[in-house]
């Protein structure tokens, strides 16, 4: 299966409950890669096929506190000859 | 004829707004340009109309005088084009106005700056005396840079003025540097470790978050725009490059992509040596935060590299976003500014750019406060 990589991001209101929201993520099946305690968002991977994303999605979502869960992009060096 | 300003100086709306309009009338003056809640208005006539006028004015008890129209000018001057590299400074160096920074001794001493990049040539003489804090983001490398971009963009906003050898080539050489490798030694990175960078950034205070690196893609990404923000709160200022999609020989002006198209996120722009938008520099998408917020130089940079390659010469938006850096980190020396305050600085001390469109350029080329 394919390795699905997501940011999680926290609200204002439960910054101080990160760590626990990150626990929280993990029971639910996410690999955390990294709590990152300045931005207030959490990074993390779950084995997981095409078609049972959008649901893992919504789980992960429907966390109390969490704002948005939003799929891995790839960015590249901004040079002109790449 | 010529054209005078009138100025009816009365506290009674009755004169400004019924007496100085019939008076004007009397005397064949215009009232198209009279301004009855000032009092004020710009008529076209000779002097002896004017005499007449004043001394009907002045047997009536109203308070009158005029002066000839004076013409206003933009105070500031469009830049200087058409720069070179010389063997003191690039032609960025120049461009940005490198020699105020010299005249006022401002290097951004005690301020940080974050590169989230390929990493750093931690062997580089022109570093080696300075204070790098490196760390690397992706698994399986460390903070080291194979690749060279990174050391590029160090350069740029970080390096010295008078190099081991060639022009000088670094906006700030005060600066304390932090390296944080997001992208891996082929270029690319993905959101977890660009995240981790600017988190770590933010841990350790950095005032200015440069990232020269984007995807192209019109959809603002989510995490970016609560980033950009809690930086700003966190007194942090990410600029990023706007993206190199363009190609406008070819009549493609491209869009600025992720990040840079985050609210809260600076997206530079990048100018050639005359100061014209790059051809693949690309131009503003239509929605908030959207925009180009300024330009910088961003072609043909000379700036350090790795490997045996000591320097290079290279071009894109990439090279525009660390001049910006580097311009924050004198502005925060010399002023104590971060966060929004800090945008607003950079912004109004651009110079703007007559000849270029907005959406190409925003507010113009950045420049060094005066």
């Amino acid at each position: 299966m394919p390795k699905q990589q997501w940011v999680v991001t926290v609200d204002d209101e439960h910054l101080s409950r990160l760590s626990s929201i990150a626990a929280e993520l993990e029971a639910a099946g996410l690999t955390v890669d990294r709590v990152l305690k300045s931005l207030g968002q959490i990074t993390g991977s779950a084995d997981i096929d095409d078609d049972a994303a959008a649901t893992f999605r919504s789980t992960l979502a429907s966390t109390d506190g969490v704002i948005s869960v939003d799929n891995s992009q790839q960015y590249r060096i901004n040079s002109a000859e790449q | 004829m010529s054209r005078y300003v009138v100025v009816f100086d009365s506290s009674e709306p009755r004169v400004r707004q019924e007496a100085a309009p019939g008076l004007l009338s009397e005397h064949g003056l215009s009232t198209g340009r009279y301004f009855p809640r000032l009092g004020i208005g710009v008529v076209e006539a000779d002097a002896g109309q004017m005499a007449a006028f004043s001394s009907s004015c002045r047997q009536q008890n109203h308070t009158v005088s005029f002066t000839p129209e004076l013409t206003y000018y933009a105070i500031s001057q469009p830049p200087e084009s058409g720069f070179e590299d010389t063997e003191e400074w690039t032609w960025g160096l120049q461009a940005i106005g490198i020699s105020t920074a010299q005249e006022a001794g401002l290097t951004g001493a005690g301020v940080r700056i974050a590169v989230l990049d390929t990493g750093i040539n931690s062997g580089h003489p022109d570093f080696s005396d300075r204070a790098v804090t490196a760390e690397s983001f992706i698994e399986g490398e460390g903070p080291e840079d194979s690749h060279g971009h990174g050391t590029h963009c160090i350069g740029t906003a970080c390096g010295p003025w008078q190099p081991g050898s060639g022009p000088g080539y670094g906006v700030a050489p005060g600066t304390e540097i932090f390296s944080g490798k997001v992208l891996g030694a082929d270029g690319s990175g993905s959101d977890t470790s660009i995240l981790a960078g600017i988190d770590w950034a933010l841990e350790n205070d950095c005032q200015i978050i440069s990232m020269s690196l984007g995807a192209d893609v019109r959809e603002v990404h989510q995490p970016y725009v609560t980033a950009g923000r809690r930086a700003l709160e966190n007194g942090s200022l990410i600029v990023a490059a706007a993206g190199n999609n363009a190609q406008r020989s070819a009549g493609d002006q491209g869009f600025v992509g992720a990040p840079a198209n985050s609210p809260h996120i600076m997206a530079v722009a990048a100018l050639d040596a005359d100061l014209q938008v790059a051809d693949f520099s690309a131009r503003s998408l239509p929605e908030e935060g959207g925009e180009v917020n300024l330009a910088a130089p961003g072609v043909d940079v000379h700036s350090a590299w790795t490997g045996q390659e000591a320097s290079r010469s290279e071009s894109g938006t990439s090279m525009a976003a660390p001049h910006v850096s580097g311009i924050a980190a004198l502005i925060c020396e010399s002023s104590g500014l971060r966060g929004e305050e800090l945008w607003e600085a950079l912004i109004s001390e651009a110079a703007a750019l007559p000849d270029q469109e907005t959406e190409d350029v925003g507010a113009g080329l950045a420049q060094v406060p005066e």
